[in-house]
């Protein structure tokens, strides 16, 4: 697994690469809830380069989407590869989360601060 | 020619040390001096003693320098050795000293302090002469900065402390030191000593001078750490700075940490007492340890008890359920139970996380699961609830993927949930495999009033279920590619006859084998069910049966159910129910010769034929070839059973086919058989 952040106005933009697994999934989460300390104005995971993502990812994804939702912005998911929408297809986090097929796609909708979190 | 230029050399030597150390040496004969005028006072009688009797050996050892050739013939070694025993008065001085000057500062004798201080800076003075005088080639170390501060300044731990060293002014220095320190001392002068000593004593820290007569400290370090019960004996080499290479080797072969002569009290105290800290810390690590994994085990042991032991016994359905954690406990669990005569609810579940949280959590989801779906409520509303509860106060994130099914055995039909959980598998009777896709409902306990959906599906008898959580699809091998569904629906596939034992079983073994010995991140959990199918137009029952005698418990009250629902008439079931009783047990206690057929099944079938008027049973098993109609009651040692199962049936057939035993018992039925209610 591989994380970056970057930062681009109030915008958090994590990109985490390679394998989300049990193993790292607490590395993930220190990292993406460190972000989150000083509130954004969205939050954008790019998952372009995911390979695979366990419960143990969900869980963070879905701590950070409360945060998000008692801070007052948006998480924005983008760029998964199929394998991985089919896990947030099962699980039924597509009812909570928006998915946007590009970084570029997610940028956007988290400019013109369009609500991806429906629950 | 060359001996004689060898002695010319030896003899400059032992000038150069009588000309640059032997000045050096006076101001501590003179200190020695004033220091043993200067106190009559009993408790430094001794060390006055012997600081005197160092002193006259010093100048004695400088005057008298005649330094010999060593064994290996070369100037540096011989060096090395003058160093080392011109360093053996040096080290008594320097212990004494700063062992009487402690006494003298706590008993207010301020004569002795004051001579003190002058004997003790004439010691470095000349401890700097013989470097001068003997320069190591390999020395890399600088002098350590005398730093005494104030004795007992820090509290170290005590214990006993085994000293080997061949001085006896050395020994005479450490035994006073760290008796005085608190410690229990044992002092050896040899490597074998101590080696004996160790062996046969028990010690909290070793000081192992490095050379010393018939074994050297780094011999001694080596038998230590060769012995396992020895291995975390903290070892202290005593050593010259200039003997730093041999040090390395030391600590290289497990040596904790070492010692420069002359002893710097602080620097022992220091060494001793993080020595002797450690050894603490490592004692108490391990009866944490221990007592942490007899814990787990014991948690293991109660999430093991909180899974059903048996599927609830059904003429028309059979199932089985097994979980593989991935650490000692997991998060993962498996239900089932029965609701009527003819629901049964079964359930698959993975908490996120692992250890300890999840266990907890899974036992709470497990038992609020029970709660309401003994209700008879409908899977939806039952996760529905679940979701309430679990989601209401959640600060910690947790949350459970959760599928969850009623069967109804009168008709096959399964109406299930499902919360986020992997898309299970049915294993239709040709082998077609189909996936029960999801209403993709939310995992539970995320999202409070979240809704869920029902949804149906039928099974038609021979058709199987197979529930499972991730730890089957998110399997990887060694080069990191996953399981998957496509294998797990091909490994399905290519086990449509077995029972839902062998499904179980067939998926571990075959998860197991793709990870190629790696070791599993997550806890691997199914559950298979086979619809076996009856229902009014279903004539046949049919019931397979693991060959242990216990089995029998869970065979007939379904053989009765079945004969109950075919209204047949007591005669008839109590005759036959007997016939199969027997002739089970007959394959279960002599069929399987002394493996008791582990791994083997038996199956049962009942049918009825020719119109009604006669009930069939078949008894069929994989064990050695038995004829029962040809046996001779006598002599097979089966007498009563064969014949009481002769004696209860009409007719009694048997086949050999496919290595496998076939007996059929055959039952009349009366006509007067009794009325479907």
């Amino acid at each position: 697994m591989k994380i970056t952040v970057t930062r681009q106005a109030g915008t958090v933009i994590v990109t985490v690469s390679g394998r989300l697994s049990s193993a790292v999934a607490d590395l993930f989460q220190d990292q993406l809830l460190a972000e989150l300390e000083e509130t954004p104005t969205a939050l954008v995971v790019d998952f372009s380069g995911l390979r695979f993502i366990t419960s143990a990812g969900l869980r963070t994804l879905i701590i950070a989407a409360k945060r998000a939702r008692n801070d007052g912005y948006h998480v924005h998911l983008c760029g998964m590869a199929d394998t991985i929408h089919e896990v947030f297809e099962v699980s039924g986090l597509l009812r909570i989360f928006v998915v946007h097929p590009s970084l570029e796609a997610g940028l956007a909708a988290a400019e013109r601060g369009v609500a991806a979190s429906t629950a | 020619m060359a001996v004689q230029a060898l002695d010319l050399r030896l003899a400059a030597i032992a000038e150069r040390v009588r000309v640059m150390v032997g000045p050096a040496t006076e101001p501590i004969s003179a200190a020695a001096a004033a220091l043993a005028a200067s106190s009559s006072a009993a408790v430094i009688a001794d060390e006055i003693v012997q600081i005197t009797k160092a002193a006259r050996l010093l100048v004695e050892m400088v005057e008298a320098c005649q330094p010999e050739m060593g064994e290996d013939g070369s100037i540096e070694t011989m060096c090395s050795r003058l160093r080392h025993d011109l360093r053996t008065p040096l080290v008594a001085l320097k212990g004494y000293g700063e062992l009487v000057l402690e006494i003298a500062v706590d008993e207010g004798l301020d004569t002795v302090s004051a001579a003190l201080g002058p004997l003790l800076e004439g010691v470095a003075d000349v401890m700097v002469a013989i470097e001068r005088a003997l320069p190591a080639l390999s020395r890399a170390m600088t002098v350590e900065e005398e730093g005494d501060d104030e004795p007992g300044a820090i509290s170290y731990p005590t214990g006993r402390v085994l000293v080997a060293d061949d001085s006896q002014a050395n020994r005479d220095v450490l035994v006073k030191y760290l008796s005085r320190e608190g410690h229990e001392v044992v002092a050896v002068a040899d490597g074998l000593a101590a080696v004996e000593a160790v062996f046969e004593q028990s010690f909290d820290v070793v000081l192992l001078d490095m050379i010393m007569p018939g074994m050297n400290g780094d011999g001694v370090l080596k038998a230590m750490k060769a012995e396992p019960r020895l291995r975390s004996l903290p070892v202290i080499m005593i050593s010259a700075l200039d003997a730093l290479d041999s040090i390395v080797c030391c600590i290289e072969a497990g040596a904790e940490d070492y010692l420069p002569k002359p002893f710097n009290r602080v620097l022992l105290r220091a060494r001793i007492g993080a020595c002797l800290e450690k050894k603490r810390l490592r004692e108490i690590e391990l009866s944490y340890l221990k007592a942490m994994e007899k814990e787990l085990t014991i948690a293991r042991d109660v999430q093991r008890s909180i899974l059903p032991k048996a599927f609830p016994a059904h003429h028309a359905l059979v199932g089985h359920g097994l979980m593989d954690p991935a650490r000692e406990i997991g998060g993962d669990f498996y239900d089932f139970f029965a609701l009527d005569d003819d629901r049964i609810g079964v359930a698959v579940g993975d908490v996120s996380g692992k250890g300890v949280p999840a266990a907890v959590y899974m036992a709470m989801v497990r038992t609020q699961l029970r709660a309401t779906a003994l209700f008879g409520l409908s899977p939806a509303e039952c996760l529905y609830r679940l979701n309430d509860h679990l989601s209401a106060d959640n600060a910690e994130g947790m949350f459970v993927s959760l599928f969850y099914g009623i069967i109804d055995c009168a008709n096959g039909i399964f109406t299930y949930a499902n919360g986020g959980h992997n898309w299970p598998v049915v294993l239709r009777a040709d082998g077609t495999v189909e996936w029960v896709q999801g209403t993709d409902d939310l995992l539970v306990g995320v999202v409070y009033g979240s809704p869920y959906h029902n949804a149906t599906l039928t099974l038609a008898p021979g058709d199987s279920l197979f529930i499972y959580t991730d730890g089957v699809v998110e399997a990887i091998d060694p080069a990191e590619d996953e399981f998957g569904k496509h294998r797990l629906a091909a490994i399905l596939a290519e086990m449509v006859p077995a029972e839902p034992a062998g499904l179980c079983d067939g998926v571990l073994a075959a998860v197991r084998a793709f990870e190629g010995g790696q070791p599993h991140s997550d806890d691997l959990t199914c559950v298979a069910v086979r619809f076996l199918g009856d229902g009014n137009d279903a004539s046949c029952f049919e019931m397979r049966i693991a060959t242990d005698i216990t089995e029998i418990g869970r065979l007939v009250p379904a053989v009765h159910a079945y004969f109950q629902r075919r209204a047949i008439s007591p005669e008839v079931t109590y005759s036959l129910t007997m016939a199969i009783e027997e002739a089970v047990s007959n394959v279960i206690r002599h069929g399987y010769g002394d493996s008791h057929g582990e791994g083997h099944t038996i199956t049962v079938r009942v049918r009825e034929e020719s119109d009604g008027d006669q009930v069939v049973a078949e008894v069929i098993d994989d064990g050695a070839s038995f004829d029962p109609t040809a046996a001779d009651s006598q002599e097979s040692g089966l007498g009563i059973g064969l014949l009481l199962i002769k004696t209860m049936v009409d007719g009694i057939e048997y086949v050999r086919d496919a290595e496998c035993n076939r007996l059929h018992m055959i039952k009349s039925h009366p006509r007067s058989r009794m009325l479907p209610s």
